[in-house]
């Protein structure tokens, strides 16, 4: 009985303890999400810079001799991006497999521009010990390819 | 109105009542409480607003370094707003949108007032080149856009957020070399307007545009960073990572990779950058921790 006890104590503090161990953001292609990729052969480097409030072009319209004209501009209104990087040299940080259904913790793009307060995103995703990204394309035959990235954070603008 | 405070103003732009009116109406607007810790205090020799949340911060510090060389790009900048051709600079300290190290904004005034604000977290534990980046990068938005301003070419919203004042429709690109600097903005904004770029960027994108003789802003900063900061104030471990990965050349290269902190998703970035290959591809992309463990002490 006294096993039976340690062994649940041992395992309910092993899933507190760990579940903010990992999160996975899963990302696909979009025109606000720019990934820049780098490689040597040391080096695999990847760079994504994701924009969480897309701005919009405004359209003005107006009639000009009789035609409809549409102008559209933009204004210089800062836009929060995120900026993530993969850093891999030597293979001290190769990307590992992960089976979709062994995901607890994953949060999508769609969700993150939902956020309420990006602030407290930045800081959520901090707060797991190790965040990974990935590329919903990369799913084949139930596993996905994940990458650990950096300390999330906002590419500071100016 | 207040006379006494118009009055005294005037003695800033002598003879110019407008400007001192404008100024009074400025100041009135923001600072409508007589509280002692929400106002600003007026600069009559620098001819600048400073502030209560940026007096005796260590941005303020890292404001009065970068003037120390009379003839730096940053100071001849700061004392093209010496007010007394309507054009007035508001320094501060404060919250900026999501991670921003800081802000520019103007003025819907028909005088030309341009708030910098540096972030409250970069004036606390932010280094003193992200300061110097911040700064000198947030003078140039100012700098240019009053330059823009004062040709009509610009119109400011009811929150300073800039928009230009004419309609690129039908508008067909000239010769450059043909038509002046005025004109030259028109061409290039219109010339990103006709492209669909990104709406937001234009500002950044005339970083990378000729406009001191032959140097553009980005440059110009470059050069500000080389000649005018104290790179001994760094640590030994700052300048000896630098200088393995880029030699001799190492400030310069420091400093041009600082340069174009907040330019990353304009369209000569990604060209910069990839001139470079291996730990000095790695230095650059990374530049941002490198210079949040940077020097923070201004004296």
């Amino acid at each position: 009985m006294k096993n039976l006890i340690l062994f649940l104590f041992a395992v309910f503090a092993t899933s507190f303890c760990f579940s903010q161990e990992d999160i996975y953001v899963l990302i696909k292609e979009t025109p606000d999400i720019k990934h820049i990729a780098y490689k040597s052969d040391t080096i695999q480097h990847d760079q994504y810079y994701i924009k969480l409030s897309p701005q919009k072009r405004k359209i003005t319209l107006s009639i000009i001799n009789g035609n409809l004209r549409k102008t559209s501009r933009g204004g210089v209104a800062s836009r929060t991006t995120l900026n993530f990087i993969y850093q891999n040299i030597n293979g001290n940080n190769n990307p590992t497999l992960i089976k979709k259904d062994s995901i607890k913790n994953e949060i999508n793009y769609e969700e993150m521009i939902l956020a309420k307060d990006y602030k407290n995103l930045i800081e959520t995703l901090r707060s797991f010990k190790n965040v990974y990204l990935i590329d919903e394309a990369s799913f084949f035959d139930g596993y996905y390819i994940a990458k650990k990235i950096e300390k999330p954070s906002f590419l500071p603008g100016l | 109105m207040d006379f006494t405070l118009v009055n005294s103003i005037n003695n800033w732009a002598p003879g110019n009542l407008e400007t001192a009116t404008a100024l009074a109406n400025y100041l009135a607007n923001c600072y409508s409480e007589d509280d002692e810790d929400f106002c600003a205090e007026v600069d009559f020799v620098e001819k600048v607003i400073k502030d209560s949340s940026f007096k005796d911060t260590n941005t303020e510090c890292i404001h009065e370094k970068m003037k120390t060389n009379p003839n730096s790009i940053y100071s001849k900048m700061f004392a093209h707003f010496n007010g007394t051709t309507g054009k007035f600079l508001h320094l501060k300290v404060g919250n900026t949108p999501s991670g921003d190290w800081g802000i520019t904004r103007g003025s819907d005034s028909n005088a030309q007032f341009y708030t910098i604000t540096t972030d409250s977290d970069i004036n606390t534990n932010g280094s003193n080149l992200m300061k110097y980046v911040t700064l000198c990068h947030e003078m140039i938005h100012a700098y240019m856009w009053s330059s823009l301003e004062d040709a009509g070419l610009l119109i400011f919203d009811q929150y300073g957020i800039p928009d230009p004042s004419f309609d690129c429709v039908d508008y067909d690109i000239p010769n450059l070399n043909d038509i002046s600097l005025e004109d030259r903005f028109v061409a290039v904004i219109c010339a990103m307007d006709n492209a669909q770029v990104e709406s937001g960027l234009w500002s950044h994108e005339l970083f990378n545009k000729n406009v001191f003789e032959i140097e553009d802003y980005r440059q110009a900063l470059e050069n500000f960073l080389i000649n005018e900061y104290d790179w001994n104030s760094e640590s030994q471990s700052f300048r000896t990572e630098a200088e393995n990965v880029f030699g001799s050349n190492w400030k310069q290269e420091v400093a041009r990779a600082i340069s174009w902190r907040g330019l990353e998703e304009t369209s000569g970035y990604l060209p910069y950058r990839n001139n470079y290959d291996g730990f000095q591809y790695l230095y650059i992309v990374n530049i941002i921790t490198k210079i949040e463990n940077g020097n923070k002490n201004c004296q």
